[in-house]
């Protein structure tokens, strides 16, 4: 978990935003926190949003601490309601979760900077930004999951059963 | 777990600035490194693949940049002539010398923070270096913002392109004063316009009075604090009336390269150098 969110918050912070998506980038941080809210328990999951937000806040300016955490903890409880109810294996439900949660994240945010920062932008400008965040969240999730799915094997985190003509 | 988490958030969200500032300090302080070597071999890779493609073009502009370096030195030479011959009558009129500004040079490593809200970029030195916050940064083309957060090697500068970077200003022409403010946009783009209106910077309070040409240099005032007079930071592109009638506005298309932004200077506050007046009875006085 440390080393995902160290590696993602390097990432983020040094990939550039992209003018035509609204100056949005990709939300590697938050994506580490889907893939924790579908395949780890409830209380990992909110250890992991809360040092993903701690660690955007810091590398954010001007954005005080806790802002990112308590919205990153707020979404993954309610993406950790479908943890049953989902194939986290699948590409495609890291590509939804990550483009719904991504723009639910990105308005949410604003809302914040909005109200407590003095933050204002266009209603174009903010639709532009979050349909950007969604499709930067939509395509970098699959490779989160992939990712991470991997990493939690090869360290053991997850049990690999082998099966003899696809009987366990 | 979930009120422990709960708690942990409330507290963060409760801590006094100070010790959030350092917080902020320390976890930049901390990745800064990993930054520092992505940024630089991410900068190597585009170099070598933009070379591939522009090879031609870059030993074009090496021999165009050649000959600007050869009239740069000789438009040198001559201003240091004139910088003594300045020195001199400053000296012999009994004014005050100030010094030449300190630049602290530094290097870009990343744009926009984590989430990118504001308009930022992240240099490579901090307090180590003797940056503070509120000092003026500049390119070699002209104003680029102001340092913000500053920790012990890294500082994060607020573009004059965003929203909340208000700088005092003045026309060049006319001298007329206003204040520059930036519009959130990073990069002018003509393509972008038919998503909405692209506009850097935008100069308010302008006296209806005032001669306002387009094309003219809109520089720093030096009022405010925090920039020098007489820094560039762009041209006028197009003027209106504001909404209310009271005063007029100005569309500024910065100078600085905000988009391609690698090595900047900090600017170091003036240092002064007092020297005693000359005698009372030497000059022109209104004694």
């Amino acid at each position: 978990m440390i080393l995902m969110l160290l590696v993602g918050s390097v990432l983020q912070t040094i990939l550039p935003g992209y003018q035509f998506l609204g100056e949005a980038k990709f939300p590697l941080l938050f994506g580490v926190v889907l893939y924790f809210a579908l395949s780890r328990d409830t209380g990992v999951m909110l250890v992991t949003a809360l040092l993903a937000g701690l660690l955007q806040d810091a590398l954010t300016p001007i954005v005080p601490l806790g802002y990112s955490s308590s919205l990153f903890c707020l979404m993954g409880l309610v993406v950790g309601r479908f943890r049953d109810l989902v194939l986290v294996e699948s590409l495609l439900t890291a590509s939804f979760f990550g483009v719904v949660a991504s723009a639910v994240m990105t308005v949410g945010m604003y809302m914040i900077l909005a109200s407590n920062m003095g933050m204002v932008l266009s209603a174009k400008r903010l639709v532009l930004r979050t349909a950007g965040t969604a499709l930067l969240g939509g395509a970098s999730a699959p490779l989160i999951f992939f990712l991470a799915t991997r990493l939690d094997r090869v360290v053991g985190n997850i049990e690999v059963r082998e099966s003899i003509d696809h009987v366990e | 777990m979930i009120g422990i988490v709960i708690l942990a958030v409330v507290v963060f969200l409760n801590l006094p600035v100070p010790v959030s500032m350092r917080v902020k300090s320390g976890t930049r302080d901390n990745i800064a490194p990993f930054q520092n070597v992505m940024s630089l071999v991410m900068g190597r890779i585009g170099g070598a693949v933009s070379f591939l493609f522009v090879a031609r073009r870059a030993v074009d502009e090496k021999q165009r940049m050649s000959g600007e370096i050869v009239s740069l030195r000789l438009r040198l030479s001559d201003q240091e002539l004139m910088i003594g011959e300045n020195a001199e009558l400053r000296r012999l009129l009994g004014f005050r010398v100030l010094g030449e500004r300190d630049l602290i040079p530094c290097r870009v490593i990343l744009r926009s923070g984590a989430a990118g809200w504001w308009q930022t970029v992240r240099l490579d030195k901090g307090s180590e270096a003797g940056i503070e916050s509120d000092m003026a940064v500049i390119s070699m083309d002209g104003v680029i913002g102001q340092t913000i957060e500053v920790s012990r090697f890294t500082s994060t500068v607020l573009l004059i392109t965003d929203a909340t970077c208000k700088v005092a200003c003045r026309l060049r022409s006319s001298g007329a004063f206003g204040i520059v403010g930036g519009r959130g946009v990073s990069v002018e783009n003509p393509t972008m316009e038919m998503l909405y209106p692209v506009r850097s910077c935008l100069m308010e309070y302008i006296s209806m009075d005032a001669k306002v040409l387009e094309g003219g240099a809109v520089l720093t005032s030096g009022l405010g604090g925090v920039y020098p007079g007489g820094l560039l930071i762009g041209h006028v592109s197009r003027t209106y009336d504001d909404a209310s009638g009271l005063y007029r506005c100005a569309d500024i298309v910065p100078s600085a390269k905000l988009g391609k932004l690698k090595y900047v200077f900090v600017v170091n506050p003036e240092s002064e150098t007092q020297q005693q007046p000359a005698d009372a009875g030497s000059g022109d006085g209104d004694q």
